[in-house]
């Protein structure tokens, strides 16, 4: 009997331990599938919704925006859900997702820069030079007063301007160019006196410019920030600056391509090429809500505009009850502009992905000025107080400490690129024939452009 | 911090290289120069993404991290801009130096001084 009882004993332990096994080994492969599908599942309606709801507002039907938010509110309750469920296992934040997705906004953020540069001669004949200016100056302008207002605007907002830009940019210099024929007589016409036509044209290219200054110095530090929450969780360092400077150094072929492709290969007109660009920047907003503003929702706003919020005790507050409103009252939301979609999504307490550390790190920049002044993060105030609160005089003063690091990047840029449009032109095998020079000139350019090998070649 | 710098004086050596290449066609003077334009564009992207890396190991705070971010990225525009008229110049010298006419601007360098 007493064997017979160890026997028995022994058989249920065995199945104890089987069934254990079976239970883990199916949490884990939950965990797996969620990792892979979440995304997908959790955010895919809300990206639509919101597309919609951008496409809804430029239409400006009432009705269907009342429709979308409401499909919104219901797909964003979807999220929380997952949300939940999602944070009490400790999934991984997958690496190479964060880093396909910056790849590719690197890479569809600067290439409608490129498509505009390979499509100079066609806007302005005579001209080129002014739509290189047109192609720059607004860029630069951007970017040397971001400092200045970025922390006053979302993410989310940045983007969408920026998208915007992308979409009228793309269209009026499409709209006004009228076939590669009829583009050369214009410019010759227009080589003397400038016609409204190209003037409108130039318009365009500048609004592409300020889209690529814009997207390049948020996606810049949104992926600064991607890396700060990935290098706590002690996953490959500087994934998403990698892939983000790797995506903008291939957008130099491939913008190259897309006008040679469609344009001078396949005969498309210009404008053809231009509008089927269009494309890109839809999949350019689509990628960055699809995985970037969910996956980083909370870190992309929090650091300036939390603290603001919490210091002035308000604004905290005003947005989780906004939130609530938008999950549970879809009705309501109907009246608000889609202006404020963005921030609806900004500010779900759970980061899915977040580690213990990344976390306990945002926590306590919400908490600093309001509960515990004391605990605060050494290594964070080591430099002075956080951006927010700073003063346009310390704002300079900060920038005018980087020049360690934007003096080299400004030489290097400027000693390229002055290469390019300079030395490279007078080279030719002969010099003497214009025939060689181009050549020269051409496949000069393009060996600068198969750049994009080299990052991933540092990445290693 | 120093491959930061390095890079930069080896790419300002490339223009020196280049332009002593263009106005001087005994040394080297074929095809094979578009293997040092590889070198050029390798050694731009190689600071993009070392600059930026930097920044991200030097500043902790991420508010700081994403400011510093931001701000930096002016320099490949104002790089570009300098680079669009320093171009001009270098060109209309280049052409000068080798009896080609249609530079947009007149070489500020006296001739003689040139070779």
């Amino acid at each position: 009997l007493k064997k017979k009882n160890y026997r028995r004993k022994k058989s249920m332990q065995r199945f104890k331990n089987y069934f254990d096994f079976c239970r883990s080994s199916f949490f884990r492969v939950r965990q797996l599938v969620w990792d892979w599908a979440m995304p997908a599942s959790a955010t895919y309606t809300p990206i639509d919704a919101e597309v919609d709801a951008v496409a809804a507002a430029a239409a400006t039907t009432t009705t269907d925006e009342l429709v979308n938010n409401h499909t919104e509110g219901v797909a964003d309750e979807e999220v929380d859900d997952h949300h939940g469920v999602f944070s009490s296992s400790t999934a991984p934040p997958s690496t190479w997702k964060m880093g396909f997705a910056f790849w590719f906004l690197g890479l569809l953020n600067n290439s409608s820069y490129v498509i505009m540069i390979a499509s100079a001669k066609t806007i302005s004949e005579g001209g080129t030079a002014l739509v290189f200016l047109a192609n720059i100056l607004p860029s630069m302008m951007i970017k040397l007063t971001a400092p200045y207002w970025f922390d006053y605007v979302s993410y989310q907002t940045r983007m969408t301007v920026a998208f915007s830009l992308m979409v009228l940019s793309f269209g009026l210099v499409a709209s006004l160019s009228s076939g590669p024929t009829a583009a050369t007589a214009a410019g010759t016409a227009s080589s003397s006196s400038l016609s409204s036509n190209t003037l409108l044209q130039l318009l365009g290219v500048a609004m592409g410019s300020a889209q690529t200054g814009i997207g390049e110095a948020s996606l810049l530090a949104a992926a600064g920030k991607c890396d700060a929450s990935f290098h706590n969780n002690g996953h490959s360092e500087g994934v998403c600056i990698t892939a983000f400077s790797s995506g903008t150094g291939l957008a130099g072929v491939f913008g190259f391509l897309w006008k040679f492709l469609l344009n001078e290969w396949m005969r498309f007109s210009m404008a053809l090429t231009l509008w089927l660009a269009q494309s890109l920047a839809v999949a350019y907003i689509l990628i960055f809500w699809y995985y970037l503003n969910h996956h980083l929702e909370v870190p992309l706003i929090p650091t300036f505009v939390t603290a603001a919020d919490s210091s002035e005790e308000s604004q905290p507050l005003e947005l989780t009850t906004y939130n609530d409103n938008n999950s549970s009252g879809a009705s309501e939301m109907g009246n608000h502009p889609t202006n404020d979609n963005p921030k609806s999504f900004s500010d779900n307490p759970d980061i899915p992905w977040a580690d213990e550390e990344g976390r306990q790190e945002e926590a306590n920049h919400n908490m600093n000025n309001m509960l515990m002044p004391a605990q605060i993060n050494i290594r964070n105030n080591q430099h002075k107080k956080p951006v927010h609160e700073m003063t346009v005089l310390e704002r300079a003063t900060f920038v005018s400490t980087l020049w360690p690091y934007i003096i080299p990047l400004f030489v290097v840029y400027a000693a390229e690129y002055s290469l390019q449009a300079g030395t490279w032109t007078a080279i030719g095998f002969p010099v003497s024939s214009e025939r060689a020079r181009d050549d020269f000139y051409e496949y000069s350019n393009w060996m600068v452009r198969t750049v994009f090998i080299r990052h991933w070649a540092f990445h290693a | 911090m120093f491959l930061l710098w390095l890079m930069p004086g080896l790419q300002t050596l490339n223009v020196v290289f280049f332009a002593y290449i263009a106005a001087d066609h005994s040394f080297w003077y074929d095809y094979s120069l578009l293997l040092p334009c590889f070198y050029v564009g390798l050694l731009g992207g190689a600071v993009y993404v070392h600059g930026y890396k930097r920044i991200c190991v030097d500043f902790a705070a991420v508010d700081q991290k994403e400011f510093a971010l931001a701000a930096t990225s002016v320099a490949e525009s104002l790089g570009i801009v300098v680079a669009d008229v320093l171009g001009l110049f270098i060109q209309s010298c280049l052409y000068r130096t080798n009896g080609i006419s249609g530079a947009i601007v007149s070489c500020p360098i006296p001739s003689s001084r040139l070779r």
